[in-house]
């Protein structure tokens, strides 16, 4: 690596790290709690408190109504979203000749930041894949985004023979150690008219930074965000990685392009994500306090007027095959999901007023209803267990009707579609052989509740950990074609 | 700018209006229509039929919560539970539900949505809107059809699932969009708990889909995927159906005890009658003379001379179908009445007044359909009848019982109940039996002797 190609951070960039915070320290989850929002919990808490001290069953009876609506509500939304995706094809698309038709020399700069962290191991394949992007090199301009204190990897990064297009970016050791705190130097120290996120094990479709390119140039200026698709190359590791394929063939097949379609704020998904760089300059760049800044930096968008798009176009990353790390990630999207809820109800009537209010709406079911959904989950399935075995008189106290009938059309029809959905996901991507895990899928589930729980007592303990997912268990060795060949299922 | 934002979300949904089409309109009318066809211009309709009667009555007991409506729920005779489900919907919240009427207007949603489906399906093979709306109206509000939405029973809703399951079928074959196939397999799963003859198209349709997906062996785990995808809603409705069954009768398949026709008759004639008897076969077939001219009109390679048979194809099918509906007012059979009853009713509390009647089983609620509420008349419904209790209960009072015939032994139609066991739970009174047409009213009352004219049987 010559020393051209280490970048040197100036004072005013490593300032701009923490930029949002400076400017709108209300706007990032550096505090998971605002003082009003203690006082609201606290009213909310006593009024329950009293509510289970005077009418104990009608003060539950309430809670299990409120929680059986809001059950109904996001069902009937997602299964509104599901039957949109699979009507209309939402996303942009383009075609081998208009991809064609782009001349190297209108192209613009494109920079591509890649976090890593204690990832030495992935390099080799990292700058591989990254050699096959179909982009004129002398246009593309890659940074990776170094820690100071993660001398494996950056001993690895020195020893390597980098193609000139990649630089070096070291991150100065400080707390919070993130993603989004990197991220930020790395969009400061950016050349590129875009930017794009990927993470080390990530293989994008060579064609998608042209896609994307056509992409902005073919949208409203409104339209600053472009989010891929993502999706697992080693799905048929184990049992873990056919379910995660699933739920990413949902979520980035389904929910996402509906989404796109409502023009409703998009929660992004980890990498991958496109952006015009000056506008996400102007929106002061990712939360670093957030561990889920992608999310968060999706509504954020939203509520300052912009509109992301999705892209049909594929990101290959390596799904977690190990339980424990695969709960870890999960406990920290939960988490992360909070605190974006969270910071963007701190000013409700903001985002209510900047996005409308069926969007306002979509955002509390999509990313308020996601984590609750998690979290309340076992409480359903503990209650329906001892009904159906022990036939707890108590428990049919609490579903008079119509609430039984609520109650069991999510049971058998909300979760039935779900599994159901998931299942279609992968059979209209190709994955046939993933399809048949669909049918035991509610175990998925509790592994997610798990996750989900592990994450909301993490958010009381230790608000901004970032907790890290290992990679490189399943293709240590794999050649970039193996990992295509993998990615299709051949 | 914000502050519009905020004002044109809410109005937003007004919005939809502009994306109304006349076909919506359409859609809206016919519902319109249908509705006001089954809305009773009397009490009570004699054309209610038995089915509509009982499921109503059963909805209105699961929804009270009542441990008669669960037990109803899953094993109200020959019949599927999903009418009885979304009887539900209707029946608890007006006077529709114990009067019958929540299952006329599941009917009449049903021949709404399926004249609206065929007018669609039409308009996508690519008949203009006109043709396609006139043929579908034509077709399906002919008094062959409307009759079933007046009389309630579910036969409009089979037909709907079956028609939705067949043409989608049918557009997966030409298209092979995975959409299509797994609206085929939801409907022909919900065809199932509709009707269970419907199993004979989910034989048909695994057969068809076998042959289509033999060329796609080499493509790994495409067939198994592709059965999945197709099969899964199946599947899951009838397991739901057997697990229902074993949580409210600890036997997965206690709906079983009502679905064989006649007891007397053997395996293979009973399952034909079951058949033949169990299902609008007639109506479900008579589709096929609007559907297969439209199909095969697109088999023709494209030409003035496939433009003038689509055009004649449509009209010369809906010709056909009216002189059919005509002809054949019954077509598919009438279903079972409940006229009877109002008679026995009105005969009952004019001559008792002020005594009690107790009906019983599923053909009790027969009896709920057509009582007139404002008579002093004390109407007992159960589902099990249980003599002592009613005698306990009732005790002082002139008993009326009034039940089935049954066709045989030990064969009523009322759950856990026989023949010869009624007779042995009557201690200290005189029974008497009184014939009407289907149902034998047992007087278990000594006072009013001399009012019992000579057709009333001693025991």
């Amino acid at each position: 690596m010559s020393p051209q190609n280490i970048i040197q951070p100036t004072v005013e960039q490593l300032e701009s790290v923490f930029l949002l915070h400076k400017e709108a320290p209300d706007m990032t989850a550096s505090r998971v709690l605002t003082g009003s929002q203690k006082i609201f919990l606290f009213l909310m808490c006593a009024a329950l408190a009293a509510g289970l001290a005077l009418r104990p069953i009608g003060t539950l009876l309430v809670i299990n109504g409120l929680f059986l609506s809001f059950y109904l509500v996001l069902s009937a939304y997602k299964i509104f979203l599901i039957d949109a995706s699979l009507r209309h094809d939402q996303d942009l698309d383009f075609s081998e000749d208009e991809i064609r038709s782009l001349k190297d020399e209108d192209l613009p700069i494109y920079t591509v930041l890649v976090p890593l962290y204690h990832e030495a191991e992935t390099l080799s394949r990292l700058v591989d894949g990254l050699s096959r992007l179909d982009y004129p090199k002398d246009k593309l301009d890659v940074i990776l985004l170094l820690e100071e204190d993660d001398t494996e990897t950056r001993e690895a990064a020195s020893r390597m023979d980098m193609p000139d297009f990649i630089r070096q970016l070291v991150v100065p050791h400080g707390q919070p150690k993130t993603k989004p705190k990197a991220c930020n130097l790395g969009l400061a120290c950016a050349r590129g008219e875009y930017l794009v996120i990927y993470d080390a094990e990530d293989r994008p479709q060579p064609d998608q930074l042209k896609k994307a390119v056509l992409g902005f140039r073919k949208s409203p200026p409104e339209v600053v965000c472009i989010q891929a698709k993502l999706n697992f190359y080693n799905q048929k590791f184990n049992l873990l990685t056919h379910w995660f394929t699933m739920d990413y063939s949902v979520w980035f097949d389904l929910y996402l392009p509906a989404l796109d379609r409502l023009s409703a704020p998009i929660p992004l998904g980890g990498t991958s994500n496109h952006f015009i760089t000056q506008k996400l300059r102007d929106v002061r760049g990712w939360d670093p306090y957030n561990v889920t800044e992608d999310a968060d930096l999706g509504i954020r968008l939203a509520s300052n007027g912009f509109i992301t798009r999705t892209l049909n176009s594929t990101t290959w990353e390596e799904a977690c095959s190990h339980l424990g790390f695969w709960i870890r990630q999960r406990s920290r999207w939960t988490k992360g999901y909070i605190q974006t809820y969270l910071v963007h109800m701190r000013h409700w009537h903001r985002l209510l007023s900047n996005v409308g209010l069926w969007k306002w709406l979509s955002f509390q079911l999509i990313v308020g209803g996601t984590p609750l959904c998690l979290l309340i989950n076992p409480i359903y399935w503990l209650l329906t267990i001892i009904w159906f075995t022990l036939r707890w008189e108590s428990v049919s106290l609490l579903f008079p009707f119509p609430v039984i009938l609520f109650g069991l059309l999510c049971l058998f029809v909300g979760n039935f579609v779900f599994i159901y959905s998931s299942m279609l996901a992968c059979y209209r991507r190709g994955y046939y052989h993933v399809v048949r895990y669909g049918l035991i899928l509610p175990v998925y589930w509790i592994a997610m509740s798990v996750g989900a729980w592990k994450g909301f007592l993490q958010l009381i303990t230790r608000p901004s950990y970032w907790e890290k997912t290992k990679h490189g268990f399943d293709l240590p060795a794999s050649s970039t074609e193996s990992i295509q060949h993998a990615a299709e299922g051949t | 700018m914000i502050q519009n934002k905020l004002v044109a979300s809410v109005f937003a949904p007004l919005r939809l209006l502009a994306l109304l089409r006349w076909r919506h309109l359409f859609f809206l009318l016919v519902i319109a229509l249908s509705l006001r066809l089954v809305i009773p211009k009397a009490d009570f309709d004699e054309h209610l039929s038995r089915e509509a009667a009982i499921r109503s009555g059963v909805a209105f007991d699961v929804a009270r919560n009542t441990s008669m409506g669960r037990i109803g729920l899953v094993s109200s005779l020959q019949w599927a539970p999903l009418p009885t489900i979304l009887n539900l919907f209707v029946a608890p919240f007006s006077s529709v539900g114990w009067r019958g009427y929540s299952a006329c207007i599941i009917g009449a949603f049903s021949l709404a949505v399926l004249t609206y489906a065929t007018g669609e399906w039409f308009r996508n093979l690519g008949f203009h809107s006109l043709v396609a709306y006139a043929a579908s109206c034509s077709y399906f509000l002919v008094p062959a059809f409307c009759i079933h939405a007046r009389t309630g029973t579910s036969a409009l809703l089979f037909i709907l699932l079956s028609f939705l399951s067949i043409t989608r079928l049918l557009s997966w074959l030409r298209s092979s969009r995975m959409q299509d196939l797994a609206i085929c397999g939801i409907c022909l799963g919900l065809a199932i708990l509709t009707r269970y003859q419907s199993a004979i198209l989910l034989v048909t349709a695994i057969c068809i889909v076998s042959w289509r997906i033999r060329a796609s062996r080499t493509i790994e785990k495409y067939a198994e995927a592709t059965f999945l995808v197709f099969l899964v809603p199946c599947l899951y409705g009838v397991g739901l159906w057997f697990f229902g069954n074993w949580l409210i009768m600890n036997n997965p398949l206690f709906f079983l005890r009502g679905l064989w026709p006649d007891a007397s008759l053997g395996f293979g004639h009973g399952l034909l009658t079951l058949l033949r008897e169990g299902c609008e076969w007639e109506m479900l077939l008579v589709p096929a003379g609007l559907i297969l001219p439209a199909l095969l009109v697109q088999l023709i390679p494209d030409s003035g001379k496939r433009k003038a048979l689509r055009v004649a194809s449509v009209p010369a099918g809906v010709v056909l179908t009216i002189m059919l509906g005509i002809s054949r007012p019954d077509l598919g059979g009438m279903p079972e009445r409940t006229k009877d009853v109002a008679g026995i009713v009105q005969f009952l509390e004019k001559s008792f007044p002020g005594s009690t009647f107790v009906v019983s089983g599923y053909r009790g609620y027969e009896f709920l359909a057509a009582k007139r509420w404002d008579r002093s008349c004390n109407w007992v419904h159960t589902l099990q009848l249980d003599w002592n209790a009613v005698v306990e209960d009732y005790k002082g009072n002139d008993i009326f019982i009034l039940v089935p015939k049954p066709k045989g032994a030990d064969r009523w139609e009322d759950i856990q109940l026989s023949y010869p066991a009624i007779w042995r739970h009557v201690p200290g009174f005189t029974l008497y039996e009184y014939n009407w047409d289907e149902w034998l009213i047992l007087a278990s009352i000594e006072a009013h002797e001399p009012l019992l004219n000579q057709q009333w049987t001693s025991r």
